[in-house]
């Protein structure tokens, strides 16, 4: 009943985390590498500064990871995309669901972290929640928390 | 045996941002409790219905506002509700609700979107704020919230 035996430690736990966030980083960028390129203008200008902070992201997430003596998870050699991207409209789509999914992995991630750590997830899920409104070009009540709201 | 490197399910959520619906890992049952969360959750019910007093009285007095404040303000409510949800919250909170007489309009349309501008802003640092000392379940909870919180924040900033 006290036996916590199959549990991961706290530190193993934070970093199992920080993997999750960066893999869904990984996969964010590899998008918005598609994304960018089917998209002109303004929208263009967008998709490079979203690919922008998430590469700036990724970066401090392998540092965090490093910083506790783990190799960060490397990305993966191909991504599977939900459909195919030839349109601006597609690429608006797959951008909006990037940052939907990334907004779950992160929710996942505050719930995962603690103190400091869980602050930045939930900051890093604002900015997330935010791009995927401007692709959406709407809100949504509670971004990331999947089967609710 | 490389208890730290890359674990399969991180590269499987990683492939879940972009193959299958994403998921969401972490609803784990958590038992009922004595809830220790009942001060943070009650500092963050007070918040929120700050900001539905201020969708209340600039919905009255900017009645033009209303088509873009009408779905914000929507959130907002379901926010509250969510945060109210578990019956002990809202039963053995000794803190009444705070009514909010203070609250007003800014004369102009412009000030009023500004005003809730900037209080979304705030409400969605203070759900940031909140979160070290929340439970893993209200986290999520109050994290998403701050998500939408700031996303209305950049809605209503965004120039007409």
């Amino acid at each position: 009943m006290t036996s916590t035996a199959v549990t991961a430690t706290p530190a193993t736990a934070e970093v199992t985390a920080l993997q999750t966030a960066l893999a869904g980083e990984h996969a964010a960028i590899y998008g918005y590498g598609i994304v960018g390129a089917h998209l002109r203008g303004g929208a263009r200008v967008g998709a490079e500064t979203a690919y922008d902070a998430h590469r700036a992201r990724r970066d401090q997430l392998r540092d965090l990871i490093v910083e506790r003596g783990a190799t960060p998870v490397a990305a993966a050699a191909g991504y599977r995309l939900p459909r195919p991207v030839e349109t601006a409209t597609d690429a608006t789509l797959l951008a909006t669901e990037l940052e939907e999914r990334l907004a779950a992995v992160w929710l996942d991630a505050v719930a995962a972290l603690e103190g400091e750590l869980r602050g930045l997830a939930g900051r890093v899920l604002q900015e997330v929640a935010v791009r995927a409104a401007t692709w959406r070009g709407g809100s949504v009540p509670f971004p990331g928390l999947t089967g609710e709201g | 045996m490389d208890q730290a490197g890359p674990s399969r399910r991180a590269v499987l959520a990683g492939a879940g941002v972009l193959a299958v619906a994403a998921c969401s890992g972490g609803t784990r049952r958590e038992a009922p409790e004595p809830d220790p969360d009942l001060p943070i959750r009650a500092l963050a019910i007070d918040g929120v219905r700050r900001l539905v007093d201020l969708y209340d009285v600039v919905g009255r007095a900017h009645p033009s506002l209303g088509p873009e404040l009408a779905p914000l303000a929507a959130e907002t409510a379901s926010h509250l509700a969510a945060l109210q949800q578990p019956p002990a919250a809202a039963t053995t909170s000794a803190s009444t609700p705070t009514p909010s007489p203070t609250v007003s309009a800014p004369p102009t349309v412009a000030g009023a979107r500004a005003a809730l501008a900037r209080a979304e802003r705030h409400e969605a640092d203070l759900r940031v704020s909140q979160l070290a000392r929340a439970s893993a379940s209200l986290a999520r909870l109050l994290a998403a919230i701050g998500a939408s919180e700031a996303t209305h924040a950049v809605m209503l900033s965004a120039t007409r």
